[in-house]
């Protein structure tokens, strides 16, 4: 292929030329900002990760009474994602180690910034004694580090002036709050006693469950009580929010900045006891419209609008200003109601209102709106309520109407249009979208309401149940017989003895003695049957009489018992009988023996 | 008359009834019909209303939404086309005038929860009845092999696991049946939203008819219910509800 070189040079400086059009000019840079970010990383002074890694290890104060607590701190210079500090520390087992808290802090030495890592432990002994945490080594950086040995000692008596522990103290302006209520909060460093002032850097609130306003934060030096009397002490102020309901803790924990007055730096981690925070939700049954989470004590200005003399489509700016003292940045705007008339956009933010004279600052909203009937005469009332904590309540900030003159306009926004269809809409049903008639009722329903919520609904699902239970009391009960059938073979007898029992009757009735005696002995056969077991003509009088006490076997009933037994022998094996007759006179005493073995059954 | 002839005489009378009835309500329904072909709407909707009295049916509930939205009354004919879609979900006109009638009307319709969504695929009485007969049959499948001492067979465990799935399954639909009776529709225009329950409270929105509500509770003459525009109270008679009172 040829190559027609004066044309390529050619293209190659239009092509330049198109990508510098000011070639005279100095090239600007394509993102100032970008070029200044740059700027101010390369004079940063690099990290130095490449120093040995050493660790350093102190108990704070080294000297403490039974019981008291003392901070074993643990210092690496590395980061702190790099340390996998074990999950127990080797100690005596007089001396209780609990892990407390960490922190990372950097610090410029020699041109270089150095990354330190801080691990707190809460060292406390029961009894006297001098304990000793031995070396143990820790991986940092994947390579072993060697914590060296460190020292506590522990006295019943301690030489005066004796200084506790170092920790930062927090107080806050309330312990009982609502959700969404924010306080104030300070955190305190007491000076040292040798009166040194140290600032904290880095301050930390731990717990969960309230978000705290770094941005507002202040820090001052000023006098705290302490032990009755006044001391200097550095002051960390911020403004705490809770956001969930319930017992929230609250603690903090920051390094030592270094001696403001002289003195050499130290960055020591500390951390204060935590504080707890009722924290209650807010009342949901009294919530008014409008409610979009704003607590606190707010007012709204009346609203302001561009213009009161308005043409329907076009557009109009409505102002409003909720004034507070807290939270402006963080309230959410009232949403607009839709109401006919009107098109409204949702809120936007206009920033945040600086306060004058008597006036609070406040948070400004702006909506759009647009009339789309000229029979508006006033923009709709917006619905907005607060949370006022201090009278636990909510109280009713609705933006107002503004009164406004709309007058019709000659073209028909979309607006417009729609709110026209709206009104139309019988006449334009051909144009567009509903159903034919149906021609048939379709699928039937007995009623609109629910089946679960009819009267009987719960009955009819009742049922079933009540049919396993009594498929289960019935199988339970059948089980039970199987494991004991003399409870089957007695009920048999009662049924069987009630039976000869109304046939004894009918023969004594007629007279009929041979029939009697017959009734008697098989009676008495089965109520003495389940006794054995055995078939009851298997039964003998011995067998029968068995049965019976000694004072009744040897007394009349046994004598009765007899009587009939030989007389039925008799019938049964001799020659010849009598009729027996006079037996028919002891139906009494055969029926009190009778009842006497149903009983016993 | 001995006692089971009377039973029977009894069970027929409400057979001959029932079918009465229905018979009266397809009657209305075809004299709704001719009505509304006709240019009657006014009649043609107190005939689907007849209708409506002795049989709950869908196509009448459908019928009767499009005689209120030709008499111009749209908040009575979207509730009525709700109720369409609520007897049978299946009902493929009721839910494509619903969607006409609510861009007509700029109206978006209620944010249903996902219980409710799930409870809008079948009729609400077939998921109580899904419930109802899947929890006995797990039950019966693990019971009765016991009680009857019949050996236990793999399908019975499958069937008693299957039911108890489609049990468990069908429980979000049925507190979507619950949840949704709350919902109603705002039948007249400009319905005030109002600040409290009382007939001179401040207004804090109006209501379009058409506009769906979600009622929260009662006091007196209004419902305290929730609009995609706020919460508040509007009068009880200026809404209906899907399953009527």
């Amino acid at each position: 292929m040829r190559i027609n070189f004066s044309h390529l040079i050619l293209w190659l400086a239009i092509l330049r030329l198109a990508q510098f059009p000011g070639a005279r000019a100095q090239t600007p840079p394509a993102n100032p900002a970008a070029e200044q970010l740059i700027q101010i990383m390369r004079s940063q002074p690099a990290m130095d990760i490449s120093a040995p890694v050493t660790a350093t290890v102190s108990f704070d104060p080294p000297l403490v009474r039974p019981g008291e607590k003392s901070i074993y701190r643990v210092t690496f210079n590395a980061a702190e994602v790099s340390i996998r500090q074990p999950e127990q520390i080797p100690a005596p087992p007089q001396l209780k180690l609990h892990r407390s808290i960490s922190g990372q802090n950097m610090q410029t030495a020699d041109g270089a910034m150095k990354m330190f890592s801080t691990f707190n432990y809460d060292a406390t002994a029961t009894e006297p004694g001098v304990f000793t945490v031995p070396e143990f080594t820790v991986e940092v950086y994947g390579q072993p580090v060697v914590v060296p040995a460190a020292q506590l000692e522990v006295r019943n008596e301690l030489p005066e002036p004796h200084e506790p522990v170092r920790q930062l103290l927090v107080e806050t302006s309330a312990t009982n709050v609502y959700v969404g209520e924010s306080f104030n909060v300070t955190v305190r460093l007491p000076a040292t006693p040798a009166n040194g002032i140290e600032g904290v850097a880095q301050m930390q609130f731990n717990g969960s469950g309230f978000i705290v306003k770094k941005n507002a934060a202040r820090q001052s030096f000023q006098p705290a009580g302490k032990n009755g009397g006044k001391v200097a002490a550095f002051n960390y102020e911020t403004s705490v929010t809770p956001i969930t309901a319930g017992p929230l803790k609250l603690s903090a924990q920051g390094f030592t900045a270094g001696m403001q007055f002289g003195g050499p730096p130290k960055y020591l981690l500390l951390e204060s006891e935590p504080v707890t925070i009722n924290v209650r939700p807010l009342p949901t049954e009294s919530e008014l419209p409008g409610f979009t989470g704003a607590v606190g004590n707010y007012t709204c200005d009346l609203p302001g609008i561009t213009t009161n003399m308005l043409r329907m489509g076009e557009p109009v700016q409505l102002t409003v200003v909720i004034r507070g003292q807290q939270n402006l940045n963080r309230i959410n705007p009232p949403v607009p109601p839709h109401v006919q008339g009107w098109q409204i956009f949702p809120a936007v933010r206009g920033g945040v209102v600086a306060g004058a004279g008597t006036n609070r600052p406040g948070a400004s909203f702006k909506y759009t709106m647009i009339p789309v009937s000229d029979e508006a005469r006033a923009t709709p009332a917006i619905p907005f309520s607060c949370f006022d904590p201090a009278r636990g309540r909510y109280v009713d900030l609705t933006i107002p109407p503004v009164p406004v003159t709309v007058i019709a306009g000659e073209t028909l926004t979309n607006a417009e249009a729609a709110q026209l269809l709206s009104e139309g809409a019988p006449d334009l049903e051909k144009k567009a979208g509903l159903s034919r008639l149906a021609k048939t009722p379709g699928y039937t329903a007995g009623s609109l309401v629910p089946l679960q919520l009819h009267a009987w609904f719960p009955l009819v699902q009742v049922l079933p149940a009540l049919g396993f239970c009594g498929l289960w009391l019935w199988d339970r009960r059948r089980r039970h017989l199987e494991q004991h059938p003399e409870i089957v073979r007695r009920r048999l007898a009662r049924r069987a003895l009630r039976r000869e029992l109304r046939s004894l009757e009918h023969a004594a009735a007629a007279g009929d003695a041979a029939g009697f005696i017959r009734c008697a002995i098989n009676a008495l056969q089965i109520a003495s049957a389940p006794h054995y077991p055995a078939a009851p003509r298997a039964l003998v009088c011995g067998d029968v009489l068995q049965i019976l006490t000694v004072a009744e076997r040897e007394g009349k009933a046994g004598e009765t018992v007899r009587r009939f037994f030989a007389a039925a022998d008799a019938a049964a094996f001799a020659s010849a009988t009598g009729n027996n007759v006079e037996l028919l006179a002891e139906k009494s005493a055969l029926k009190e023996i009778l009842a006497k073995l149903e009983a016993r059954l | 008359m001995n006692f089971k002839i009377k039973k029977y005489l009894v069970l027929i009378l409400m057979l001959i009834s029932a079918h009465d009835c229905l018979a009266a309500g397809e009657v209305h329904f075809r004299e709704g019909v001719a009505d509304y072909e006709a240019g009657q709407y006014e009649p043609a909707v107190q005939a689907f209303r007849n209708s409506l009295a002795g049989q709950t049916a869908s196509g009448t509930l459908l019928n009767l939404g499009l005689a209120e939205w030709r008499c111009g009354r749209p908040g009575e004919a979207i509730v009525a086309w709700e109720q369409a879609a609520w007897v049978n979900p299946l009902n493929q006109d009721a839910r494509n005038n619903l969607l006409y009638a609510r861009e007509t009307m700029l109206v978006n319709p209620l944010d249903l929860t996902w219980c409710e969504q799930s409870s809008t695929w079948l009729p609400a009485g077939f998921w109580t009845w899904i419930a109802g007969g899947s929890l006995w049959l797990a039950v019966g499948m693990v019971t009765l092999p016991v009680f009857f001492r019949m050996r236990k067979k793999d399908w019975h465990q499958s069937l008693a696991a299957m039911a108890l799935g489609i049990f468990l399954l069908s429980i979000p639909p049925n507190i979507g049946v619950f949840t949704r009776v709350e919902i109603g529709i705002v039948t007249e225009k400009n319905t005030p939203l109002r600040l409290t329950p009382t007939q001179s409270a401040e207004v804090v929105a109006s209501l379009s008819a058409g506009e769906p509500i979600r009622r929260l509770r009662e006091r007196g003459d209004y419902f305290f219910v929730h609009t995609q525009y706020g919460s508040g109270w509007v009068g009880r008679r200026q809404v209906e509800f899907l399953c009527p009172e």
